[in-house]
């Protein structure tokens, strides 16, 4: 772990499991930070498996084009096991490692450091207003689905009268006591989950990280809908699991088939370009590997 | 399926296609819209132009500004906040344009996915 933190910077947590290559998303993602952002130093954090598969499946060129760092840490992921879909008509089980997300604030190389998950495709250059900011915390407090559907209900709130859900999507923190606290109950929450999830009526079964910030956020928020943590603004685009990616046209352009949930039978045309993008369907990505690289390699000008 | 009923639920399909990309435009116009300044989110339209202008014109150099989640704004050079503001709204309105006249040409959902 590097001591001195310095500058700014994007980190990507990847841990793969035997059904999803999160390596691959991750490189995607960093690649497309090195695009379209200008505060574009990139580190993956990952354990010491997925550092292995990486030597074994990435070429170095790729990897290094993609990353300026990479932290491995030894660790044991803890089971929580989660059902993804890939369009409406095939479902999966994999495991879902995300309980040492909130030691990013220890991990990260940077002063002013935006996390991201590794299928959050940046399109544009929109976050980095931030990193000139005197904000200490940043997040998605809202999101929408394609065709502007709104989030599902458990995505609006943690239950029908809690508190707002926000998304650990995109978590942007600094080095203010602000953002230490703000990971302090993120950690607390993680290591009394039972019990926040009787006192905030969420179903327990599945860990959710979006809980967690959304619990940190109420409570320095003053318990109450104040402003203190900073709400990235625009809602944050979730292609969610039913839909699927149709075509890459292009490096920040892209064609999807998005699924109606009133009306099942319906899936509608929608392009989204230049806009920031939450993939939730994984292996739509991995389908769409090449034509994504296609774009990415005339970016980066990796042969 | 008859065919003038196959007809109608394509036009309507492309319809609803259509209606989802005037909205996805319209939301990176937005995106360009939105001006951070001074720890403050602002939205370049021609109500804050305007407002920031009237200012300006009333001989003030600087002046607290209520922003879009309604925290007062501190902007000391109000030029300077002018000027960013219309280069945000014309950038956002030039390609709003360019994009909207490129979905209103296009007839058929071929066209809208440059098929």
């Amino acid at each position: 772990m590097i001591e001195e933190k310095q500058g700014n910077g994007v980190c990507i947590i990847a841990y793969n499991n035997n059904q999803l290559d999160y390596v691959q998303f991750a490189h995607m993602t960093a690649a497309h930070v090195k695009a379209n952002m200008k505060n574009n130093s990139t580190t993956l954090i990952t354990d010491v498996g997925t550092a292995a598969w990486i030597e074994e499946s990435v070429p170095t060129r790729i990897h290094e084009a993609c990353f300026d760092q990479i932290i491995i840490e030894d660790i044991v992921h803890e089971n929580n096991p989660r059902k993804h879909l890939d369009s409406p008509w095939t479902e999966f089980n994999a495991q879902f490692s995300n309980k040492n997300k909130n030691n990013i604030y220890k991990l990260t190389p940077y002063e002013r450091t935006l996390l991201i998950d590794s299928d959050y495709f940046i399109m544009n250059n929109y976050y980095d207003y931030v990193f000139d900011s005197d904000y200490p915390v940043a997040l998605h407090k809202n999101a929408v689905y394609p065709e502007w559907r709104p989030p599902y209900l458990n995505e609006q709130t943690l239950n029908e009268g809690g508190i707002h859900h926000w998304w650990s999507t995109a978590v942007y923190f600094d080095r203010s006591e602000e953002s230490q606290i703000f990971f302090d109950i993120w950690a607390h929450v993680k290591e009394n989950w039972d019990y926040y999830s009787l006192l905030y009526q969420f179903p327990p079964n599945l860990f959710r990280t979006d809980f967690c910030v959304s619990i940190a956020t109420h409570m320095l928020n003053g318990f109450n809908q104040d402003n203190f943590i900073h709400d990235f603004d625009l809602p944050l685009l979730n292609i969610d699991q039913k839909d699927d990616l149709i075509e890459v046209k292009g490096l920040n352009d892209w064609i999807f088939l998005s699924h109606n949930r009133r009306e099942p039978w319906k899936n509608i045309l929608t392009r989204f370009q230049d806009q920031n993008i939450h993939m939730m369907n994984k292996r739509a990505i991995t389908r769409h590997n090449d034509s994504i690289w296609q774009g990415l390699r005339g970016a980066l000008n990796i042969e | 399926m008859d065919e003038r009923l196959e007809k109608a639920l394509e036009f309507a399909n492309y319809r609803i296609t259509l209606s989802t990309q005037k909205r996805n435009v319209r939301n990176r116009m937005q995106i360009l819209q939105t001006v951070h300044y001074s720890n403050g989110s602002f939205l370049a339209n021609p109500e804050t132009i305007g407002f920031v202008k009237a200012l300006i014109d009333s001989n003030k150099k600087s002046a607290v500004i209520v922003d879009q989640k309604e925290n007062p704004i501190e902007v000391k050079d109000l030029q300077d906040f002018l000027d960013t503001l219309i280069e945000s709204y014309t950038e956002a309105s030039n390609e709003y344009k360019v994009q909207i006249d490129k979905i209103n040409k296009s007839r058929n959902i071929k066209k809208l996915m440059d098929w």
